[in-house]
C-alpha cells in the first residue's frame, strides 16, 4: 500500500469508527505498552464474557493508525487489494451509518493500541476516547522510532490525560515509568505487580502444566479525596490463589489485570 | 610427501568424510547440467512468497530495520506472534523463554541433537524413510542413526514393537517427521502417545518436526502434536518453518519450542551456529504468520488437486509403479515394480532416478535417501506446479508405455 493510498485509507476509516463509537456508546477500556498487550487483552475480555456482558477485542494484531478503526468496527483487512479496501470501506460507512443491521452491539470493546512513532498516540486518540486503560511496560522493545524510554512514556501520558475522572486507570507497578503515569490524571488508579502494588502475585510457582501463585489484594478506600495518590493508604488485604495453563510472566500479569477488571470495571458500569 | 598430506587430510575430516551431501542436493545439481529437465525432486513449492509477506520484508528494509542482529532467540514481537499462533493449537510456550526463532527447521534440528548428543547417549531413532537430511544432522551432531522401518504394508505406520526392540540405554532421542516426508502419512494420536510413553519411561526426548502440518487432505482435522500435552513438554522439542507452508523455502526461517530447561541448552547451540535467523526473514515471518492464513488455504487446495493429478497419472503406470496414495505433505512415494526397473535395466533405486534423469530428463529423488527400507521406490514432488507434474509424467508414460 502506498503513502497516499494508506493516507485516503485512514481518513474514511477513521470517521466512521468514531462515529460508531458515538451511536453505541460501548465502554472502551484500552491496552496500551510496548509488550504484553495481547495476552492482557484476552484475559479482559474472557472476564467480561463470562461475566454474561457482551464484549469485543481487537480482530488478530489490528491495533495501530488502520488496525484500530478496523476493530472498532470489527471488520477485516482489505490487504493488499484495492478491490477489498473499497468493500472494507462502503461496510465501514453502512456499519456507521445503519447501526441497526449491526448485531451484537458490544457494551465494551477492549482494544490493544500500538505505537511506533512519536504522535502516534495523538492519532488514535483522534478516534476513541477510553474510559478505561492499562499500560503494561515502557521498553524500546519495537520502539525504533523513538530517542528513548522518556519520548515513549511521553505519548502514554497523552492516553493517561485523557481518562475522564470517573475512569479507571491500571498501570504495571514493575516498570518505573509506568507507574510514574499515575500523576498526570484524576482518574482512578489501580496498579499491579510482583513486588508492591495493590494487586501482587506472590509466590509464582511453575508446574508441570502451568503456573500457581496468590493474588494479594489491598482493599483501598474509594471515598479517598486523593484516591489516585500512591501514598493512598492500603488496608485489610486478601488473598486468592490462582492457578493457570500457561507458561510466562506475561500470564501472571495479565491474571491480575483480569481480577482488576473482574472487581473494578464490572462494578463501576 | 603426497601420502603424508592426504593423511593430515584424512585426520582432520575423519568426522565429516562420514557426512554426506543430500541425495535430494545431488540429483538437483546433476539435473542443473542437463538443459529441459522436469524436476519432481526438490520439496520446493511452486508458488511464490505471498504479497503480504514480500511487503513486509521491503517495509522492514527500507526502515532500515534488518542490518543488525536481532535477540539471540529472535525478534521479542515474531515471538510473541509465535506464541499466539501455537495457543490457538493448544500448544501454551513462553514466548521470552520457550521459543527460539531459527534458520529453518534444519538449524532448528541440529542445534537441539547437538544440545542432546552426548558420548553416553548418541543414538538417534529414525524411521525409514523419513527425510534424508535427519541422518545427516544426526552426524553432524557426533551421533548414531538407529532406523525403524515403518510398515509399508499397513500405509507406511509405525511398528512399535520394532521401536521398542530399538531403544537402550544409549537412545538420546527419536526424530520423526508428522506428516511424514517422504510418505505423507499421518501418525495417529495412539501411535504418538505410546512412542511419549516409552520416552518417559526411558527417559529420552521426542523431536517432532512438523512442518508439513498444514498441508493435510483428510478433511479439515489438524494432526495430533505431542506439544499439546502440557506433562510432556520437557521431553518434546516441536520444530515447525515456515519454509513450505509460506512458500518461504529462500528465506531459511523455522522455530522451535519447548520447556525452558531444554530450551536454555538449545540456545547455546543456536547462538554458536547462527547468532541468530536472518532478521530480514524474521520480518517476513511475522507477517506471514499474522496474514497468511488465507494463502495457506490456496496452497492446501492447490496441493490437494496436485497430489490426485499425480495419482491418476501414477494409476495409468500400475504395471510400473504401485504407490499409496498421500494423506499429508507434498510427496508421493511409489514402489518401483519390476517391469519398471527391466525397461532401464537398473537394479536399485539410485540406478533408476539417474537413468530416470538421463533419458528422459526428470528428477525424482531415489528411495536410498531416505533410509536402509526404501530402496525400490522413488520420490515424486506434487510441490511442483501442474505442468510440470504433467509433463514429466507424460515423459515417463511415453518412455514407458
Amino acid at each position: 500500500m502506498n503513502s497516499l493510498f494508506r493516507k485516503i485509507i485512514q481518513f474514511l476509516l477513521k470517521w466512521p469508527a468514531k462515529f460508531y463509537l458515538w451511536r453505541t456508546k460501548s465502554y472502551v477500556l484500552v491496552i496500551a505498552g510496548t509488550t504484553g498487550r495481547h495476552w492482557m487483552k484476552e484475559e479482559i475480555v474472557g472476564v467480561l464474557l463470562e461475566k454474561g456482558l457482551n464484549a469485543r477485542g481487537n480482530r488478530k494484531n489490528f491495533n495501530a493508525e488502520i488496525g484500530l478503526p478496523l476493530s472498532i468496527l470489527n471488520l477485516p483487512s482489505g490487504e493488499g487489494s484495492f478491490w477489498g479496501w473499497l468493500r472494507v470501506i462502503w461496510l465501514a460507512l453502512l456499519l456507521s451509518l445503519r447501526l441497526s443491521v449491526v448485531r451484537n452491539v458490544p457494551q465494551y470493546l477492549v482494544l490493544e493500541m500500538a505505537i511506533d512513532k512519536p504522535d502516534n498516540m495523538n492519532y488514535l486518540l483522534s478516534i476513541v476516547k477510553p474510559q478505561a486503560a492499562v499500560i503494561t511496560t515502557i521498553t524500546m522493545i519495537y520502539q525504533e522510532n523513538f530517542e528513548d524510554l522518556d519520548e515513549i512514556a511521553e505519548e502514554y501520558k497523552k492516553l493517561v490525560q485523557v481518562l475522564p475522572t470517573n475512569g479507571l486507570l491500571i498501570l504495571n507497578n514493575d516498570d518505573k515509568r509506568v507507574k510514574g503515569l499515575f500523576t498526570f490524571t484524576n482518574a482512578e488508579t489501580i496498579t499491579y505487580g510482583l513486588d508492591d502494588a495493590d494487586f501482587v502475585a506472590k509466590n509464582v510457582k511453575k508446574l508441570p502444566d502451568g503456573q500457581s501463585f496468590e493474588i494479594h489484594r489491598a482493599h483501598i478506600s474509594r471515598d479517598t479525596l486523593f484516591r489516585h495518590l500512591a501514598s493512598r493508604s492500603k488496608h485489610e488485604t486478601s488473598v486468592s490463589k490462582i492457578k493457570i495453563p500457561r507458561f510466562g510472566e506475561h500470564h501472571v500479569y495479565a491474571a491480575l489485570v483480569k481480577e482488576i477488571v473482574k472487581e473494578r470495571v464490572i462494578i463501576i458500569l | 610427501m603426497f601420502v603424508h598430506k592426504d593423511i593430515i587430510i584424512c585426520t582432520m575430516f575423519s568426522r565429516t568424510q562420514n557426512i554426506n551431501l543430500s541425495p535430494i542436493k545431488q540429483i538437483e545439481l546433476l539435473a542443473s547440467k542437463i538443459p529441459d529437465v522436469v524436476s519432481l525432486a526438490q520439496g520446493i513449492p511452486s508458488f511464490d512468497t505471498p504479497e503480504v509477506v514480500k511487503k513486509a520484508a521491503i517495509k522492514a528494509l527500507s526502515r532500515g530495520l534488518v542490518a543488525k542482529y536481532s535477540l539471540t532467540y529472535g525478534l521479542p514481537e515474531l515471538r510473541e506472534t509465535i506464541e499466539q499462533k501455537l495457543a490457538e493449537e493448544g500448544m501454551y510456550y513462553d514466548f521470552e523463554k520457550e521459543i527460539i526463532v531459527t534458520a529453518g527447521s534444519i538449524e532448528a534440528i541440529t542445534a537441539a541433537l547437538i544440545s542432546i548428543v552426548d558420548s553416553r547417549r548418541n543414538e538417534i531413532i529414525l524411521f525409514s524413510p523419513s527425510y534424508t537430511s535427519y541422518a545427516e544432522a544426526v552426524k553432524v551432531a557426533a551421533g548414531k542413526p538407529v532406523f525403524v522401518n515403518l510398515l509399508e504394508n499397513k500405509g507406511w505406520q509405525i511398528d512399535l514393537k520394532g521401536l521398542k526392540r530399538k531403544i537402550n540405554s544409549r537412545t538420546a532421542a527419536i526424530l520423526f517427521c508428522n506428516p511424514n516426508n517422504p510418505t505423507g502419512t499421518i501418525f495417529p494420536k495412539e501411535d504418538l502417545l505410546k512412542i511419549a510413553e516409552l520416552a518417559a519411561k526411558r527417559n529420552f526426548f521426542i523431536l517432532s518436526d512438523e512442518v508439513y502440518k498444514d498441508f493435510i487432505y483428510t478433511g479439515g482435522a489438524s494432526i495430533f502434536s505431542l506439544a499439546q500435552i502440557p506433562e510432556l513438554r520437557k521431553l518434546v522439542i516441536r520444530i515447525f518453518s515456515l519454509s513450505k507452508v509460506y512458500a518461504m523455502t529462500g528465506w531459511r526461517i523455522g522455530f522451535l519450542h519447548s520447556d525452558e530447561e531444554n530450551i536454555k541448552e538449545i540456545i547455546k547451540v543456536h547462538d554458536s551456529l547462527v547468532t541468530c535467523a536472518p532478521v530480514i526473514s524474521q520480518y517476513a515471518a511475522l507477517a506471514a504468520l499474522d496474514f497468511g492464513d488465507e494463502d495457506i488455504k490456496k496452497f492446501r487446495e492447490e496441493f490437494q488437486k496436485r497430489r490426485d493429478l499425480a495419482c491418476r497419472h501414477l494409476d495409468e503406470l500400475q504395471r510400473y509403479f504401485s504407490y499409496q496414495k498421500p494423506d499429508g505433505a507434498y510427496f508421493v512415494f511409489p514402489k518401483i515394480l519390476p517391469a519398471a526397473y527391466k525397461i532401464f535395466q537398473a537394479k536399485n533405486s539410485w540406478a533408476f532416478a539417474l537413468k530416470l534423469l538421463e533419458r528422459i530428463k526428470v528428477a525424482a529423488v531415489p528411495g536410498v535417501a531416505f533410509g536402509p527400507s526404501s530402496e525400490n521406490h522413488i520420490r515424486i514432488s506434487f510441490g511442483r506446479s501442474e505442468k510440470d507434474i504433467n509433463e514429466a509424467m507424460k515423459r515417463i508414460k511415453e518412455y514407458f508405455i
